[in-house]
């Protein structure tokens, strides 16, 4: 084999190992993430979900158990969740959380009233 | 072997001849496979953090409700939901907003029990919070940061209360690789934090947990049963439950939705990239065909120059995907995902204060070789075909 592509060879090698490495301490890496994250949510009984780090414009977007929809939707502007810095824009939103059926007391199903 | 070593050498050695079609290639090829990269640890390691957050947290939520807005609930929910079958334990918790010092730093102020808070966490650098005279606070490392406090230092009131406001402590500060829901958090005890917010006898949520399969016949229960019209104190009309199902299920309608528009992208990006190395490798670059018409002129059969192509590929392709790991690995490790996370984080801004949560995972890497080989065998291999398969004298015209 010539000296060039025995050069270029090598260079193969050398990129081809780093990349394993890089992948290998990742998953290392992900490990402690692990733990530390399973540390910090058994800490605070589960809390944090989307992309919001703090309560100030949407508390859905941090947490959708504390608020089951974006509170803009709520607001002044008629569809005002659209307008939502911090789930409209980003590539990972997630839809209102509706309380499914099976969570409503019975004989309200409908829009009917409670029995008595 | 000897033969196909020679044939394997020559191949390597072709990526050398032409120079400026290869870096163009490679460099194609990086663009773009960095992105995709990036994009799919990024949202890999929010949805791990997601669910992580819901798989390790209550069975049940239990808020209040009133005009279809979420509201306090009252601590007399506590024992009647303890009383309902297949209930373990019941925590209420307090989670609200609080503005601090003079640049109006808003944080995240959580209260839990002090019999619900363990004696000690590794995710905490100090102690955790205890009943006392002053407050005792833990805070997360962006509020540590902005307002300058380490262990031990005194917060002044940040609120008020009608029985008069009490000097608070920082007895911890949250460890940086924890979620980034950490960042702007103040963990304390449940009496600090309703002291804060000056609300007695309530909760922000009550968090449920309930023996295995129990969760559903649970959550009917405290729906039917909890009438919060008889709980004293409770001026809301009705609960509200979430269940850990319904967290869960969010995941895969909303992050799987948007990736796979992530990928679709990707996908037709892919395609622009095939288009793009046809042209630089073969049906646009007469020097290719003459060299292919010189070797088969010299008696090389098709196989071998089509073998000849597909080592070429391979190379450039490796080294592509490799570099586009080592610097996606930079990218989101060194620059925490600068630029490319407020598309996924909205509202981080261009540089994000929060420590990103990414995962490089082998099987974006190997799919990412994958789709450079399919890019690059395809642009390589029908165009070595088509000059390896006309008469060498027309391939060298």
């Amino acid at each position: 084999m010539e000296s060039r592509a025995a050069g270029l060879l090598l260079i193969l090698l050398i990129l081809t190992v780093a990349a394993v490495a890089v992948l290998v301490a990742e998953g290392h890496a992900e490990r402690r993430r692990e733990a530390r994250a399973e540390e910090f949510q058994q800490l605070v009984g589960g809390l944090g979900f989307g992309p919001a780090t703090d309560l100030s414009n949407c508390v859905f977007a941090f947490d959708p158990r504390l608020e089951g929809s974006c509170s803009l939707g709520h607001g002044l502007i008629p569809g005002g969740a659209c307008f939502c810095l911090w789930h409209a824009g980003s590539l990972l939103p997630y839809p209102p959380l509706d309380v499914p059926s099976d969570h409503r007391p019975s004989g309200e199903e409908d829009g009917d009233a409670s029995p008595p | 072997m000897r033969h196909l070593l020679d044939i394997v050498s020559t191949g390597l050695e072709s990526v050398l001849l032409h120079p400026l079609r290869s870096v163009v290639s490679f460099s194609a090829l990086v663009i773009m496979l960095l992105p995709y990269l990036v994009g799919l640890g990024l949202a890999e390691g929010l949805r791990a953090e997601a669910v992580r957050s819901t798989q390790l947290g209550a069975d049940l939520y239990v808020t209040g409700s009133q005009f279809g807005r979420p509201g306090p609930i009252s601590l007399a929910a506590v024992s009647v939901i303890r009383q309902i079958d297949g209930v373990v334990a019941v925590t209420p918790r307090i989670v609200g907003e609080v503005v601090l010092g003079k640049e109006r730093v808003h944080a995240v102020l959580v209260g839990l029990p002090p019999d619900f808070l363990p004696d000690w966490s590794d995710s905490i650098n100090g102690e955790l919070p205890h009943p006392g005279q002053f407050h005792e606070l833990v805070i997360g490392t962006e509020l540590a940061r902005r307002l300058n406090l380490k262990v031990g230092d005194p917060l002044l009131p940040f609120y008020e209360n009608h029985r008069g406001d009490r000097i608070a402590r920082i007895v911890g500060i949250f460890k940086p690789d924890g979620p980034p829901w950490q960042a702007n958090l103040i963990l304390t005890t449940f009496d600090s934090a309703a002291y804060v917010f000056d609300q007695d006898g309530a909760a922000t949520d009550l968090l449920v947990w309930c023996r295995p399969n129990e969760q559903a016949n649970v959550s009917r229960a405290i729906a039917r049963r909890l009438s919060l019209r008889d709980v004293p104190g409770q001026a809301i009309a009705r609960p509200r439950v979430t269940s850990r199902e319904d967290l869960l299920a969010l995941l895969p309608q909303g992050l799987l939705h948007r990736e796979g528009v992530f990928n679709l992208h990707f996908v037709v990006v892919f395609v622009v990239g095939i288009l793009v190395l046809l042209v630089s490798s073969g049906l646009g670059l007469p020097e290719r065909r003459r060299e292919i018409g010189i070797l088969k002129a010299t008696g090389w059969q098709t196989d071998e120059l089509l073998l000849r192509g597909v080592v070429e590929s391979v190379a450039l392709s490796l080294a592509a995907t490799c570099t586009s790991i080592l610097l996606a690995w930079l990218w989101l490790r060194v620059g925490n995902g600068y630029g490319i996370a407020a598309l996924f984080l909205g509202g981080t801004g261009a540089a994000p204060n929060i420590r990103v949560p990414f995962r490089l995972s082998p099987v974006p890497a190997l799919l990412a070789l994958v789709l450079s080989l399919v890019v690059m065998l395809s642009g390589t291999l029908y165009s070595s075909w088509r000059a390896a398969t006309a008469p060498p004298r027309e391939a060298m015209r």
